[in-house]
């Protein structure tokens, strides 16, 4: 059996089942999340954009997408979907790999799921295996295919979106196989994207070409030889170095996806450590006479900080998602770190940017990735400083389930009448729903009221 | 300025130009319209079973009634067209000739021509830097370097500004993907999803999606990715002057 036969099968033995119950948890917690940051971003204009494109050039309109009121075709549904789970930054990261599995996951499994019609279990089984797929090819392929310059979410995602899919339109696992050999082919995203729409795109476009995958197979025999593996099949050609054996050690029995983490700011993950202790601080820095009274900010950090989010002087929030010292700015000047801290308003807001200008980073090569300290020192010659072991939201110290339907729940405010309350009762209810109707009419905001 | 910005931007410059190609390279443009015209008309039954697994995404006008879907089928149908011995030999001038013929409408031979000679130039131009380093770590450089040539045809007779055709050659440039590996008639279908990604690239850089300014020759563009020892340099050199496309006709 070649290795994507091999993936094909330990799918489809996963997902004959049931989800051990830790599985079956996280699975609930990272599509809550990413429905979550999809409705929170649904009226992002890379969402109008996409979909302004789906109008365009897409078929019926069979599919939801969160937060909107408008359906799509089931490719550009997973597309739209996908890119509005991301383009926030808000998602989550599983640490070892930094993908963003849910985005992706999102996309296919909802689309496809919706359409076919199928059960709660089956689409919380198969975004789970969306997840682990993308995850144990990510692992497989980490850290030389990141390093090289790939954005992982994009290059992994379309495995995972191509075994969703494939499972919930009821194909058998040679199908399977010949899907993941098409997703193998349509791969997509370069950092170089990072800053701009086509970072969320990534995401996005790996859950429609994974659908799209899945769709063109049927009874059409295609080689699966070498597909995957390197020499020349995916990990050659996406990595100069690779362990494929990563890729099904274990599978089923050991799950990636129980490494998933959920995003507290929505921004890259290194940056939180030092958000988390300017917000410590900023009770202290109000006391002082806020902005005004910062002379110095000291950010001790992890390297990969300045590497990943060295940007100093963001001009609109694309870019105040790769600023680090723009989050810190924010954390010591408002206390939080959320959607509108990020926004293009604080991007540019001349205190924020008087604080950034004064901060400086302070390497620390003994610093673990989320770990960090942030020292002021004050106009009137006092110093105030906090300093985070561990990140809100990191693995060693996870969001609670609390503070993961707080996080929906402000997400879903500006979109969803409920605030979300209906969409966090059928993530919970989902493994027992017989359809997704809960789910789909959760997400969806209601008409505005008429009134007489 | 990096190199890369240099490159790219000329790139882009190139892409949106309105000078007219010389004839030679028009009339090779011309060629390669008509003969992928005549093969998507041959491979057209064999094309039919890939359409009806799409049916369920298409609107009552099947793929042809969708631009980016238009793309897609003409450049399959004309892979799978196996009767023609120059078929398959370079799918690229096949991948660019779909995304315009898809959004052609109304527009005169001349610039149709035009649009196909421009993108095709671009995707040979990155081809021949790049090329034998993508074909050695695995990538199919037709397949990763085609959808350029299918974004900026399709861009140019979509009336995409010089400012989104910069941003669908970055659309198209970060969806660079497609391996060497064999995949039988799947192979077809990805030169259609290729050309389909070109055509889908200029619509959202119309509408208003945004993309890297160096996707092609940046630090983590497509060279860097797919070829990291190609030098981007003979990328421009002469661009506008001599045509890569006239030595392939």
């Amino acid at each position: 059996m070649t290795l994507v036969e091999q993936l094909a099968a330990a799918v489809h033995e996963a997902a004959a089942a049931p989800l051990p119950e830790a599985v079956r948890r996280e699975a609930e917690r990272s599509l809550l999340n990413v429905l979550g940051t999809a409705v929170g971003a649904s009226a992002h204009p890379l969402v109008d954009r996409l979909l302004a494109v789906a109008a365009v050039t897409g078929g019926p309109a069979v599919a939801p997408v969160p937060g909107r009121r408008e359906r799509a075709d089931a490719f550009y549904a997973a597309l739209a979907t996908g890119a509005a789970a991301h383009v926030d930054d808000f998602d989550d990261t599983h640490l070892a790999t930094v993908i963003h599995p849910g985005a992706s996951s999102l996309g296919a499994a909802l689309a496809v799921g919706a359409w076919q019609g199928r059960s709660g279990a089956e689409l919380l089984s198969a975004f789970a295996l969306a997840c682990e797929v993308q995850l144990r090819a990510g692992v497989a392929i980490s850290p030389a295919h990141y390093d090289e310059g790939w954005h992982i979410t994009g290059t992994c995602g379309v495995l995972g979106a191509a075994a969703a899919a494939s499972l919930l339109l009821g194909q058998e696992p040679a199908a399977s196989a010949a899907a993941l050999a098409f997703a193998a082919h349509q791969t997509i995203g370069q950092r170089e994207g990072f800053g701009t729409h086509a970072k969320a795109f990534h995401a996005g476009k790996a859950a429609a070409n994974g659908m799209l995958s899945a769709l063109l197979v049927p009874s059409r025999p295609v080689p699966l030889d070498g597909v995957l593996e390197p020499p020349g099949g995916f990990m050659g050609a996406l990595a100069r170095t690779s362990d494929p054996g990563l890729l099904l050690d274990g599978f089923g029995t050991r799950w990636e996806l129980l490494r998933n983490t959920y995003k507290p700011y929505p921004c890259g993950i290194v940056a939180h450590p030092g958000i988390d202790a300017a917000v410590e601080l900023a009770p202290q820095l109000a006391a002082a006479g806020g902005a005004d009274a910062v002379e110095r900010v000291e950010y001790a950090c992890h390297p990969l900080v300045p590497e990943l989010m060295g940007r100093r002087d963001p001009g609109d929030h694309l870019q105040a998602r790769f600023s680090a010292m723009h989050g810190v700015a924010v954390g010591l000047l408002d206390g939080r770190a959320g959607i509108p801290e990020f926004g293009d308003e604080r991007a540019v807001d001349p205190q924020v940017a008087r604080v950034r200008e004064r901060t400086a980073f302070a390497v620390r090569e003994d610093f673990a990735r989320d770990e960090a300290a942030v020292e002021v020192a004050l106009a009137d010659g006092t110093r105030v400083r906090a300093h985070v072991a561990h990140a809100r939201g990191s693995e060693a110290r996870p969001l609670s389930d609390d503070e993961l339907h707080a996080k929906v729940r402000e997400l879903a405010a500006p979109v969803l009448a409920d605030a979300g309350a209906a969409l966090i009762a059928a993530v919970g209810g989902l493994v027992a729903a017989p359809t997704l109707d809960a789910l789909a009419t959760a997400v969806m905001p209601q008409p505005a009221e008429v009134t007489a | 300025m990096s190199p890369g910005t240099r490159a790219d931007a000329r790139l882009a410059a190139f892409a949106a130009s309105q000078e007219r190609p010389p004839a030679a390279v028009l009339a090779a443009a011309e060629r390669a319209l008509e003969a992928v015209r005549a093969r998507a008309a041959d491979g057209a039954p064999a094309a039919a079973a890939w359409e009806e697994a799409m049916r369920p995404l298409l609107a009552d006008g099947g793929l042809a009634a969708s631009p980016a879907w238009a793309a897609y089928r003409t450049a399959l149908a004309a892979e799978l067209d196996g009767t023609d011995a120059t078929a398959l030999a370079d799918p690229t001038p096949t991948i660019v000739a779909a995304a315009a013929l898809a959004v052609a409408g109304d527009a005169g031979e001349a610039a149709v021509a035009a649009a196909v000679a421009t993108g095709w130039e671009l995707a040979l131009r990155v081809g021949a830097v790049a090329a034998d380093e993508q074909r050695e770590r695995g990538w199919s450089p037709p397949l990763v370097n085609g959808a350029l040539g299918a974004a900026v045809a399709a861009g140019r007779l979509l009336g995409c500004s010089p400012q989104q055709l910069a941003h669908a050659l970055g659309l198209a440039a970060t969806q660079a993907a497609g391996l060497q590996r064999p995949l039988g008639a799947g192979r077809a279908s990805v030169a259609g999803k290729t050309a389909a990604n070109g055509v889908e690239a200029a619509l959202l850089a119309r509408a208003g999606v945004t993309a890297a300014p160096e996707a092609i020759a940046g630090r983590r563009g497509l060279l860097a990715l797919t070829a990291p020892h190609a030098a981007s340099g003979p990328l421009t050199d002469a661009l506008g002057e001599r045509w890569y496309v006239e030595a392939r006709a």
